[in-house]
């Protein structure tokens, strides 16, 4: 039977504090001194890749941001990756949001990959960050239904005179949705996939993968896993940033809690099986 | 444009409220409490801004250009405020009759078509692809998966044989589901912790590690102190 | 009558948007879009309560000197400079971005990133091999670690398309599963409050 002093028992008692520690360890240290495994391209982040790829130059695209900021480490690497290829592709750009916090976010790929947002030359032409839509799945027939229902953009402007809006008159002009979202897609494919057959790719955090499986690829012909996605797809657009860089951590980190489950299991075994019948 | 300076500070300032926010896995203590405060309160105003602008632009504005319509729903939700009335709360839920209405009916509609109708279509896959075994094999899982997961809550009445056999297959593919599922969310949290530490790598937000680091020392030091000395109680 | 008059309201207005979404009668959809842009001004104003309550709790907990009116203190304040700076400067102005950007956004993700801690403490301590269906969770769960990885590619080249399949084969059907039943039972739920039994809605009293 298991003492105070066995080896199994110190396993199963361990501060869970040292555990959080080792985590933190296996995170930061390949942060420092990465190993630089390769990262393969998987067949969903492909698929984004092709469909964004094969879409001509003009065609509107929509990215609704459906993000909290809690999810922006995950969320905001692809956002970046995936408006650089929108702008290599020169198409056109309308961001919206169905979050408090998504405004936030599509200013700040603009900014990183235009250079500016509202004061750029292309503002408005090529493209436009409408901002917060309030009201949730409403939020989204609406807007689906009628584009042009949003009298102002995140920067106060008049939208109903800008270029980029003008040929909107329902989500059938869309030739992609791009959702970003770490809560989920259903919502989307309701509102603007099946009632107005738009294409969606989901910029998903890992969370949301699985529920979007359903719809892969029939209503969501691609996807984004995560940071994963995200690194995967700075590869293809030959743009590496911090998702690529974290990697390396997430593996050490993903290879740290398989031992925990290991170890774990050795002790449990090793009590169970010493344990008078 | 935000100069360089206040660039320095707010690498800073996020590296400080994070670090304030990770204090949390020593133990629960003041300075993480302070932290989740602040976060309540920056996010709770920033929704109310976000939510105002919303209601400005797209309602008040065009009250005030002369659109009536908008007097309606503008009227109608200052009943919402009836909420903290206790004689008058019934008029609380007119507007939100109002609003649930609206939601649900949305949902529902569409929910029917793509989360029940759409997904059976989904499910009519061929049970044999010929010269394809890959898919054949596929497919069997799928149709029988699905089959076998809404079986399996089935609890009306008890399953014997062949749909005993097809509730239990439902529930292995269950559980490769929520094994799935938490593969998945675990490499979600790792990439936040990931991104967390990225910034605090930054400069100047990378000086506060050292720092966080002398505090948590002490921190246990003094915790280690605390338990060996031994309490003397009162009237002794 | 405080209980009738909203709940025909609620029938309505689900009769309306259901009626919308599967006819094509213009005066139908004309009247269910004018509903559901006016409820979108709605949610936006009803945010408000959730300000008024949520001030009043703090607040009453530092008149009354409660423990933690420090961090209510603090937290009110943090709420009036958003809401000050916001409604003076605008949302899309760049100090409130820089506002967002170092204050919600590390505080929003750092709390979110607690979870991964715990959820591996969690994993060492409590996620046991007890039975077949544990055994299975568990290998789905390193499969999908492992593949998603690139350290599990370097081990073995068949993680990532194990993976793949997993997440694209029985995932797929399980879900499906799940999401069909969750739709069969929201329907079920609308049909309640067609019926008038599902009153929940309408706070206390109902």
């Amino acid at each position: 039977m298991a003492t105070e002093k066995d080896w199994t028992h110190k396993l199963a008692t361990i501060d869970p504090r040292v555990i959080f520690l080792l985590l933190l360890i296996s995170v930061a240290a390949p942060l420092l001194m990465p190993f630089g495994l390769p990262v393969g391209i998987s067949p969903p982040t492909t698929s984004t890749f092709k469909f964004i790829e094969g879409l001509p130059s003009g065609s509107l695209v929509v990215s609704a941001f459906d993000m909290s900021a809690a999810v922006a480490p995950e969320c905001y690497p692809q956002v970046a990756a995936f408006t650089t290829h929108l702008k290599n592709k020169n198409l056109k750009i309308i961001e919206v949001a169905f979050d408090s916090a998504g405004p936030m976010f599509a200013d700040q790929a603009l900014r990183d990959v235009f250079g500016a947002s509202k004061d750029h030359p292309l503002y408005g032409k090529n493209f436009i960050n409408l901002g917060y839509i309030a009201g949730g799945e409403a939020a989204m027939k609406t807007f689906a239904g009628n584009p042009k229902v949003i009298q102002k953009d995140f920067y106060g402007k008049d939208v109903k005179d800008l270029e980029i809006m003008q040929p909107l008159s329902s989500a059938r002009d869309f030739k992609l949705l791009i959702v970003i979202s770490g809560s989920q897609v259903d919502n989307f494919v309701r509102q603007f996939g099946d009632p107005h057959g738009v294409p969606i790719v989901g910029a998903v955090t890992a969370v949301l993968v699985t529920r979007v499986m359903p719809y892969y690829p029939a209503k969501v012909v691609g996807y984004l896993n995560g940071l994963r996605g995200a690194a995967e797809y700075e590869q293809l657009v030959k743009r590496p940033g911090i998702a690529l860089a974290g990697m390396d951590a997430q593996s050490a980190a993903h290879l740290l809690v398989i031992i925990f489950i290991i170890v774990g299991n050795v002790g449990y075994i090793v009590r169970k099986t010493r344990r008078p019948s | 444009m935000i100069g360089l300076d206040a660039r320095l500070v707010g690498i800073l300032l996020s590296g400080g409220l994070t670090l304030m926010a990770y204090s949390f896995l020593y133990r629960e203590n003041r300075v993480s409490r302070i932290a989740e405060h602040i976060y309540l309160g920056a996010a709770t105003g920033y929704g109310v801004v976000l939510s105002a602008k919303y209601v400005y632009d797209n309602a008040a504005v065009p009250l005030a250009k002369g659109n009536t319509f908008w007097a309606i729903p503008l009227l109608s939700s200052l009943l919402l405020y009836f909420y903290f009335s206790k004689k008058h709360f019934w008029l609380y839920r007119l507007p939100t009759a109002a609003i649930i209405g609206v939601g649900t009916g949305i949902v529902v509609a569409a929910d029917f078509r793509t989360r029940l109708t759409e997904q059976i279509k989904a499910t009519l896959l061929p049970l044999f692809v010929a010269n394809d075994p890959y898919n054949t094999v596929n497919n069997l899982i799928i149709v029988f998966g699905v089959l076998g997961a809404l079986i399996f809550f089935y609890f009306s009445k008890e399953l014997k044989g062949p749909t005993r056999t097809l509730a239990d297959f439902g529930k292995y593919i269950l559980m490769v589901t929520f094994g799935a599922s938490f593969g998945q969310t675990f490499m979600a949290r790792i990439s936040l912790i990931i991104g967390r530490v990225q910034s605090l790598y930054i400069w100047p937000a990378s000086i506060l590690l050292p720092l966080a680091a002398v505090l948590v020392g002490v921190a246990i030091a003094w915790d280690r102190r605390k338990q060996r000395t031994p309490r003397v109680s009162a009237g002794k | 009558m405080k209980l009738k008059v909203p709940l025909a309201i609620t029938i309505i207005l689900v009769l309306l948007q259901v009626t919308d979404y599967y006819l094509k009668v213009p005066v139908i959809n004309t009247v269910a879009a004018n509903f559901t842009v006016a409820i979108l001004v709605m949610s936006a104003i009803a945010v408000g309560i959730g300000i008024i309550s949520l001030t009043r709790i703090h607040v009453r907990r530092i008149v009354k000197k409660r423990p933690h009116s420090l961090e209510s203190a603090i937290m009110l304040i943090t709420l009036a400079i958003f809401i000050l700076v916001g409604a003076v400067l605008g949302s899309g102005d760049p100090s409130y971005i820089y506002m967002f950007q170092n204050i919600i956004v590390p505080l929003d993700s750092a709390m979110f990133s607690l979870a991964g801690f715990f959820m591996a403490s969690a994993a060492y301590r409590a996620f046991r091999v007890r039975s077949r269906e544990a055994m299975i969770l568990l290998v789905a769960a390193v499969i999908v670690m492992l593949g998603q990885a690139p350290i599990g590619e370097a081990f073995w080249s068949g993680f990532p398309i194990l993976s793949q399949w997993i997440l694209d084969v029985p995932n797929t059907g399980g879900v499906r599963a799940l999401i069909m039943g969750i739709a069969i039972g929201m329907l079920s739920l609308t049909i309640r409050m067609l019926m008038g039994h599902e009153k929940g809605y309408l706070g206390t009293g109902a």
